[in-house]
């Protein structure tokens, strides 16, 4: 019996006291900190992969095993800090198909900083 | 169109129980950050209700809306009798409105003897909506899961978990008091170490909590904007202190909602005590 492994894709947003432009910094954060709470075997297992990062949107793309799809929530919850400034990863949207979730990407309207 | 937005919203709806206004930031910076995460009702602490009065007359704001549960059930209590029916209504002219935010003022008392939570109890009468303890005594605990006037009992990871056992579980139980779970101390924490103690420590908490069937509720305890999360973040959080993300459906808006109602239904002027009859 052959095991199919499927994905998910999970959008997120960067709500952040400055812009991230760098995805090496955000990417850096999330393995770091998957690291931490799950360990090297929970981070190889979970299969992530970062897709797509828009930084005008300050939203991006990342993919994940479907069994790790909960762990990868939680280390998004966990994530307080991005290269010293507070930040919130906030998971707008989880799709089984990468179409649909960069449907769902381009629909975003463009992130306002300033916003209040 | 319009009521399937509505109940797509409503499936977002989350609270943040214990928010935590020091001198940095303001109301403002909170609701607007809870704006973007989808979060519908802020408790704010040591925020009186006249405090709350003020800021709804006062300030000016473009792009959201401050509401007060009070002025809401003012325009219904005339219409609807039974409390469900008022928690729903209240929920649905929420839901009608775009961009608000409920607000809501809690204090935390924080003492060590009964007879020091009494006076303050009598003190603080009629100025909250919402009034929790925070307490490392047992007895004090106990006594206060069976007084009405106390709505939480507040516990976080860095509490002494010995205080927590299957007596006071039980008493809770029965007089139907909620204990509420703070989350901050797992986002604050600095080193592994710190996090492994936090983590046992709320898990053996959180696991008496769960084998006694005790109902709690969820928070964050923000006390900066950045700190906060809206429902679903925070029942991951749970998730990883073993309480199944499903079983905490009601953990994070419901029980915080139904508790801030009643309590502002018993603080209206018009309330009357069960069995007490006003005649005409």
């Amino acid at each position: 019996m052959t095991v199919i492994e499927r994905d998910r894709y999970v959008i997120f947003e960067v709500i952040s006291q400055t812009l991230i432009e760098d995805i090496s910094i955000l990417k850096n954060t999330i393995w770091g900190k998957y690291n931490q709470l799950f360990g090297l075997k929970g981070t190889t297992e979970a299969g992530l992969y970062f897709e797509f990062f828009n930084d005008k949107k300050q939203s991006g793309l990342i993919r994940c095993n479907s069994q790790s799809l909960s762990s990868l929530m939680i280390v998004l919850a966990f994530i307080t800090n991005v290269n010293g400034h507070e930040t919130i990863l906030h998971p707008l949207y989880v799709s089984g198909l990468i179409k649909k979730a960069k449907k769902y990407l381009d629909s975003l309207e463009s992130y306002n900083h300033n916003v209040d | 169109m319009q009521k399937e937005a509505m109940t797509k919203r409503k499936q977002l709806l989350s609270c943040e129980n214990y928010v935590s206004i020091g001198n940095e930031y303001k109301i403002e910076d909170f609701a607007s950050m809870a704006l973007k995460l989808n979060i519908s009702l802020l408790i704010f602490d040591d925020f009186s209700i006249s405090d709350k009065k003020k800021i709804l007359n006062s300030s000016v704001r473009g792009s959201y809306q401050l509401l007060s549960s009070q002025d809401i059930y003012e325009n219904l209590k005339k219409k609807t009798f039974s409390f469900e029916d008022i928690v729903n209504q209240i929920k649905l002219s929420y839901l009608e409105k775009e961009k608000a935010i409920i607000i809501g003022s809690r204090k935390t008392i924080i003492e060590g003897s009964i007879a020091s939570v009494k006076k303050l109890l009598t003190e603080l009468r009629k100025q909250y909506e919402i009034i929790c303890l925070k307490s490392n005594d047992k007895k004090v605990l106990k006594w206060a899961a069976q007084d009405r006037r106390i709505d939480y009992i507040t516990i976080d990871a860095s509490y002494n978990n010995q205080v927590i056992d299957k007596a006071l579980c039980s008493v809770m139980k029965q007089s139907n008091k909620y204990f509420e779970f703070v989350l901050s101390p797992l986002l604050k924490t600095k080193t592994d170490q710190e996090l492994s103690t936090v983590l046992r420590n709320s898990k053996k908490m959180l696991k008496i909590i769960k084998s006694n069937n005790v109902p709690f509720v969820l928070s964050v305890n923000p006390s900066a904007p950045y700190q906060l999360r809206n429902s679903s973040q925070m029942r991951y959080m749970g998730e990883f202190l073993s309480i199944p993300y499903n079983k905490t459906k009601r953990n994070t808006y419901d029980y915080q909602f139904s508790n801030l109602i009643k309590n502002v239904i018993k603080l209206d002027d018009s309330y009357l005590f069960e069995g007490v009859r006003r005649f005409s």
